[in-house]
């Protein structure tokens, strides 16, 4: 089910006031283990059972290997593990575009393959559970923690309805851990998971979808030939911000729904438009996803331990996977190639520039942050694209080479989309190293209130609706 | 600073709690009761939103009960095809009422041919929109289909806890009242050369509907009213053909037309033919229209072309309000719909004259 729905409401209400009833700490996991199962079959019963092979497999693949130390067995286990969680992805998110490409590969060659459109309904979040359940198993293999004793405990890590469908992507290691001892969640923090929560629903219905997702769907779903120049701009900004209201929205309701229950669940974007460099934004960008690429890909390639030339071969695979790992489609590699080019660039330059004086000055950080958050929109461009003769299109319009485009923003939508912009981008500038606990706790009280209570009322009025949040698809 | 207590748990900040809640819960109870207010001042009143999910529920009513009654088409038979005065002629429950507003029904039809159903299928006719080719009027019709097709358990709760709450308040009005449509009221003028609206406007809230889907007149749209003066201009846009692409000729592009209408008529064709020979029965319902707009109508939706088409082709009886003059009497305050209480007059003079002609069909 979707937070920003009715069904969630009750769904939260009524799992909260069972959880506290409940005075086994055992009773109460298996509550929110069963509470999950059911979220997630509230989509599509069916699936559930995707969920079960995963947590199953893993399970007894780590449980094996905490007691397996021959090299052989234990890289058979891990391909156990990899194979299977791979296995429903490749079947289930690229079982189409894998078999697409084969055509057209054949096809290259001359020759005729034609079989029938696989029609595969993509289970929600299975992106972010495998990734979330392999990283269990790889940690176990690296010796980097061992197996869980509980399958209960397991259980609720893989299925924890707040992340499990949109991340955060938890790690074992931060979530076991909070399952051996009680939780109960004081009233600060249930206050402040309530706030979060809000925070995180004001974001996803009234920033994305209210105020940014019409201009950013007129620019994207123009199929008239090209746009203006200027809506092109505002077209690719407003996906700016969608994107993020959208997914940050979804993990701030995470966090905060997991706080209700006195779990913690980790930050997944600290002000990612004001970051300095890519490889500062992919320290604010999706950050569970990101420390997972490099723990478990960039890391284990190489990382930068084997010079230049090999630390960009490896950044360009990493941030391919990453950008394939987006939505089985070439836009997204692109889209993932752009940020791995970037990556390598601002490698180059900071061994050569890293320590000039103006980079550091204020002028100079102000100018790099811009720079980048130009960068990151053009990548936006194949993200959001349909296909690449609308991303080019797109991006021959942003820069002028048509110039004769079609102005198809209206007055309207673009005052939404310049107010909210610059407010995100100031925002996200002023509290770039400050987390938004401390600046709440920089307000009083009442100014607090004020902030919550209107948040509240835009979000009555907006009265919701069941889009559901972009990165369900991924 | 923030009460972190290690690294694993969530830093939560130091507040004056008691404050911050009692000023949001006040801030929030006292603006939303105060637009409730203002939105009931307005006219408003608690009503169901037509939406996807009360669509779907109606669907879902046919698979229960393959033999009812059926109406599928657009927002005129919604309008003007009063269910209890049906009921009060033909008996049994009241009809299920699939018609949707601004859509192609086409996909529908199919859909409802498809099941088992073997009822009574009324086929109300707005001849522009049933041979629409693409656009909104098709994916209209589609979403509705594919929520019906994919309706988790998280949708069906989620309409049932929504509606005692759309009854219970005047300001959950997903065609009015939302934030976006508040929002879309402030008048900012466009740029010199920026295209028209497309797909053109729709008109604003105007009926409510119960939870069958039988939607009435808004009494604010009665006529000569600024409401209704207001849809008048948004229909002209929304009914005439838009021009041909930049690559089509004009001969061209009445060629795809035609080309699309006759595809369309054998889709219909087909439908009809597989609800009959299951032991359905079926007939065309052409609803009035007036003014300016059935003289739009009469430009480009053609009687020839399309009503007398329509029958020709699907050999299924039908009843056009030109035809009979009790019908043409009826106006409409907005050109293209009935008010609530000629809703009501004009199914009782038609009840009979569709009752003839679906029983016509038992000795085929």
């Amino acid at each position: 089910m979707l937070f920003n729905s009715l069904t969630f409401v009750a769904f939260f209400g009524v799992l909260l006031v069972l959880y506290y009833a409940l005075r086994s700490w055992r009773l109460q996991k298996s509550l929110l283990l069963v509470a999950s199962y059911l979220f997630y079959a509230a989509w599509n019963p069916p699936f559930v059972v995707l969920l079960w092979i995963s947590t199953a497999i893993d399970w007894f693949a780590a449980k094996r290997l905490g007691h397996e130390e021959r090299r052989g067995h234990r890289i058979a286990l891990l391909c156990i593990s990899l194979g299977a969680n791979l296995g429903l992805l490749g079947f289930f998110k690229y079982g189409g575009f894998m078999l697409e490409n084969f055509q057209n590969v054949v096809g290259f060659y001359g020759m005729s393959f034609e079989a029938a459109k696989p029609d595969i309904i993509l289970p929600v979040g299975i992106s972010f559970y495998t990734f979330q359940t392999m990283s269990y198993t790889l940690d176990v293999f690296l010796k980097r923690s061992k197996p869980s004793h509980s399958f209960l405990d397991f259980a609720l890590y893989v299925t924890f309805f707040p992340q499990l469908v949109a991340g955060p992507i938890v790690r074992a290691t931060h979530f076991l851990p909070q399952c051996e001892t009680p939780r109960r969640a004081t009233f600060d923090m249930f206050r402040w998971g309530l706030f979060l929560m809000t925070l995180g629903l004001f974001q996803k219905i009234v920033l994305a979808d209210t105020m940014l997702a019409g201009a950013s769907e007129t620019v994207f779903n123009w199929s008239r030939g090209p746009v203006a120049t200027l809506d092109a701009w505002l077209g690719v900004l407003a996906f700016s911000g969608q994107i993020f209201f959208d997914f940050a929205g979804y993990s701030t309701c995470a966090i905060g729904a997991a706080l209700c229950f006195g779990f913690s669940l980790p930050d997944n974007f600290r002000c990612p438009y004001a970051a300095i460099g890519f490889s500062d934004f992919w320290q604010r960008w999706h950050i569970s996803l990101s420390s997972w690429l490099r723990d478990y890909l960039y890391i284990p390639l190489g990382g930068n331990r084997r010079g230049r030339v090999r630390t960009d071969i490896n950044l360009m695979v990493t941030m391919l996977l990453g950008g394939l790992w987006h939505g089985a489609s070439w836009t997204f590699v692109v889209w993932g190639g752009l940020h791995g080019t970037f990556l390598g660039v601002e490698r180059a330059l900071r061994g050569r520039f890293g320590g000039a004086s103006w980079v550091s000055s204020l002028t100079g950080k102000i100018m790099l942050g811009a720079l980048t958050y130009f960068l990151v929109n053009i990548t936006w461009v194949f993200f959001r694209a349909r296909d690449f003769e609308s991303a080019k299109l797109l991006l021959l319009s942003m820069f002028g080479v048509i110039s004769d485009g079609a102005q198809v923003l209206p007055t309207l939508d673009m005052v939404k989309v310049i107010v909210v912009i610059t407010a995100l981008v100031i925002t996200h500038w002023i509290h770039r190293s400050i987390p938004v606990e401390a600046a709440a706790e920089r307000l009083p009280g009442w100014a607090h209130g004020l902030v919550w209570g209107g948040m509240l009322v835009l979000l009555g009025i907006s009265q919701g609706s069941d889009n559901a949040f972009i990165y369900f698809q991924f | 600073m923030p009460s972190s207590t290690s690294s694993s748990e969530r830093a939560v900040p130091r507040l004056a709690w008691t404050t911050a809640g009692t000023v949001a819960l006040l801030v929030f109870v006292v603006v939303t009761a105060a637009w409730e207010l203002h939105v009931r001042s307005q006219g408003y009143a608690p009503a169901l939103n037509d939406s996807s999910d009360l669509w779907a529920r109606s669907r879902s009513l046919l698979t229960d009960d393959p033999e009812q009654t059926v109406i599928v088409g657009s927002s005129r038979i919604q309008f003007d095809f009063d269910l209890d005065t049906w009921v009060a002629h033909h008996g049994g429950e009241r009809p299920i009422q699939l018609a949707m507003p601004g859509s192609n029904p086409v996909a529908v039809l199919e859909d409802v041919a498809a099941s088992d159903f073997r009822g009574n299928l009324i086929l109300g006719v707005a001849p522009g929109l049933w041979f629409v080719p693409e656009g909104m009027p098709v994916e209209r019709s589609e979403a509705a289909l594919g929520r019906y097709r994919n309706w988790s358990p998280s949708q069906r709760v989620g309409l049932a806890l929504a509606m005692p709450l759309q009854r219970s308040l005047a300001m959950i009005n997903a065609e009015d009242l939302t934030l976006t449509a508040v929002l879309g009221r402030i008048e900012l003028p466009n740029r010199p050369g920026s295209l028209p609206h497309l797909p053109p406007s729709e008109p604003p809230y105007f009926t409510a509907p119960d939870v069958h889907r039988q939607a009435r007149m808004w009494s604010k749209c009665d006529f000569g009213s600024p409401l209704a003066l207001k849809i008048q201009e948004i229909w002209k846009p929304l009914f005439t053909p838009p021009p041909p692409p930049p690559h089509l000729t004009p001969e061209e592009f009445q060629g795809m037309l035609a080309a699309n209408s006759e595809a369309h008529l054998e889709r219909i064709r087909a439908a009809i033919e597989a609800v009959q020979a299951r032991g359905g029965r079926v007939a065309f319902v052409r609803t009035p229209s007036t003014d300016v707009l059935r003289q739009l109508e009469r430009q480009f939706s053609p009687r020839p072309a399309f009503w007398d088409r329509m029958l020709a082709v699907s050999g299924a009886p039908g009843i056009h309000f030109e035809d009979h003059p009790e019908l043409a009497a009826f106006d409409c305050p907005e050109w293209s719909h009935l008010t609530a209480a000629d809703a009501v007059r004009y199914t009782e003079i038609l009840a009979p004259m569709l009752l003839a002609a679906l029983d016509g069909q038992d000795g085929d």
